[in-house]
């Protein structure tokens, strides 16, 4: 099916102690995370950081497999940027082929420019894992509260990232079947060139968007016919509470991020 | 073009923690100028079974054999296999796209590489097939009702002219014209010689149009049988909480309330019929 290919913001429900921590404390653990992946600047902290991803995803439970099927989509990107590191920085020439030429400075940045995104793609990807959209967008309601104040719309951001997320696999589900449907009646989505392919699109793109604004319609109906006003004096079915599991994640962040810095 | 799909399992996302088996060893036959019906309860793997049968699904295990052809042995094959079995899948009005009813039609034909007269040829005779007035050609699908962007859907995948036609709940969500005009079309369509095979949920629909019924659950065949045969089971259906035809039903309390009616009635006429059979008989005896 073509969800399966799509892993990127993909949920896998479980019951580990990574599940169940607050939303608001794996954002901020993967935001701070990632800034300091940025401050490290050399191998030993990368080893650190490496050390606490793989920490948390036993503790998440997650299969390795998993976390590789993940980067697969941006393995690209990421030899482009090893490979243009390695013969864009100058230094001392280790091989030369015409007018490229490989240094040690330029080899020694792209293993740290592939350790980073590496770190970088798979602990993020692991928020999106262990955290379920809804408490993902409910967190991130919280979290921007305080700028609510100098005009960010908070709760509708979140709120339309929640529906965005939750017609994530209802489309592509739809577009599968639209176009099998098609590919029943002749439709060939695969040959031909880069104009003859865009052409192929339409029979698919048309219904594809004609059902997604059904949907929109409709789900605009349904939530009006329950109130829905907006945030302002909305309540919560549920409420985000800070536990000792969330203390001691942070912690344990806290402390690994300081060695990282430190070493 | 007999298909035959021999001891099929189909593994959904294999390998991921989302794995799961939709079919698991089923074998079913479809001779030419068969009327099949294949009945279940949701997720008992209808859709996951049509689809083998030509070739958008590949069997993880066994095979399907098509007019003694194994599908999905090369990739040419499996487009000149979409050409004869048609497939008009749930909700076929979502798939309509083109500006008017007539290019929509004509998608199918079109990509078949026909010259423009055939293509005009079939679009008409598709358009006639399913009952709607030739007028209709030049509108819009969008502004349509919804008994006729099904109807203009399904002249789109008959305009391929196969020899197989799959339906996947061809009359769900119509209103009841909508759907007694649709059954009459196709039945109108197999006895034409097209060998038709049929998802619903509607043990009306059944009674009407198949001549055999196979019932899958939870991705096996537990029943395969004649349609009366298999209506008489009543008990094995309920426990699948799959229902029979209403005059079944009926007859079914009626036999209960001490009748003696008999229970392979599938219409409301034989229903009449045999009822009235009863009564007289019974009045005899009183005489």
């Amino acid at each position: 099916m073509l969800r399966n290919s799509v892993t990127i913001g993909q949920y896998l429900p479980g019951e580990s102690p990574v599940h169940r921590l607050d939303p608001r404390t794996k954002i901020l653990g993967v935001l701070a995370y990632v800034i300091i992946l940025f401050l490290v600047k050399d191998f030993l902290g990368y080893g650190i950081m490496a050390i606490i991803t793989a920490l948390t995803a036993s503790a998440a439970r997650i299969p390795v497999k998993m976390l590789i099927r993940g980067l697969r989509p941006v393995l690209f990107i990421i030899i482009l940027t090893v490979a243009l590191n390695a013969i864009m920085t100058p230094g001392e020439v280790l091989y030369r082929l015409g007018p490229l030429a490989v240094t040690r400075e330029g080899l020694f940045q792209a293993a740290m420019m592939a350790c980073r995104l590496l770190l970088l793609i798979v602990t993020t990807s692991m928020l999106t894992l262990t955290t379920a959209p809804i408490d993902l967008t409910d967190g991130l309601e919280y979290l921007m509260g305080p700028f609510r104040r100098i005009g960010v719309p908070a709760h509708e951001l979140a709120m339309m990232m929640t529906i965005a997320l939750r017609f994530i696999p209802t489309l592509l589900d739809e577009a599968e079947r639209i176009m099998k449907a098609q590919m029943a009646r002749g439709a060939d989505f695969q040959s031909g060139g880069f104009v003859q392919r865009a052409k192929s699109m339409v029979p698919l793109l048309v219904p594809l968007f004609v059902s997604a604004f059904r949907r929109a319609d409709d789900l605009a109906l349904a939530m009006e016919a329950r109130c829905y006003r907006g945030g302002e004096g909305r309540s919560r079915f549920k409420i985000l509470r800070l536990g000792s599991r969330d203390v001691a994640a942070g912690v344990f962040m806290a402390a690994g991020f300081a060695v990282a810095l430190v070493v | 073009m007999p298909i035959a799909l021999e001891n099929v399992t189909y593994v959904y996302a294999p390998d991921t923690p989302w794995e799961q088996e939709a079919l698991s060893g089923v074998s079913v036959e479809v001779q030419d100028g068969d009327f099949l019906g294949i009945v279940g309860p949701t997720g008992s793997g209808k859709s996951t079974l049509i689809q083998h049968m030509n070739g958008l699904l590949l069997p993880t295990h066994g095979r399907v054999l098509v007019d003694g052809e194994e599908v999905g042995k090369d990739r040419k094959a499996l487009r000149a296999l979409r050409r004869k079995v048609g497939m008009v899948f749930q909700y076929p009005e979502h798939q309509l796209f083109e500006e008017t009813v007539e290019a929509d039609i004509a998608f199918g034909p079109k990509n078949l590489g026909l010259d423009s007269d055939e293509i005009a040829e079939r679009v008409r005779w598709a358009v006639t097939s399913v009952g709607l007035p030739d007028d209709i050609l030049e509108r819009s699908p969008f502004e349509l009702s919804g008994g006729q962007m099904r109807r203009v859907a399904i002249a789109g995948v008959l305009a391929m002219r196969g020899t197989v036609l799959i339906l996947d709940e061809p009359t769900s969500g119509l209103d009841p014209r909508g759907r007694a005009g649709l059954v009459e079309q196709l039945k109108r369509l197999n006895r034409a010689g097209i060998t038709m095979i049929m998802v619903s949920h509607s043990m009306e629909d059944m009674a009407q149009l198949v001549n055999r019924i196979v019932v899958l659950s939870e991705g096996k065949v537990v029943i395969d049988d004649s349609k009366r045969a298999v209506f008489s089971r009543l008990e094995d259906l309920a426990n699948l909480s799959l229902d029979v035809p209403r005059v079944t039903n009926v007859m079914l309390e009626m036999r209960r309330a001490g009748l003696p009616v008999p229970l392979d009635v599938l219409t409301v006429n034989e229903g009449i019929e045999a009822l009235c059979q009863v009564l007289r008989g019974s009045d005899i005896v009183e005489e």
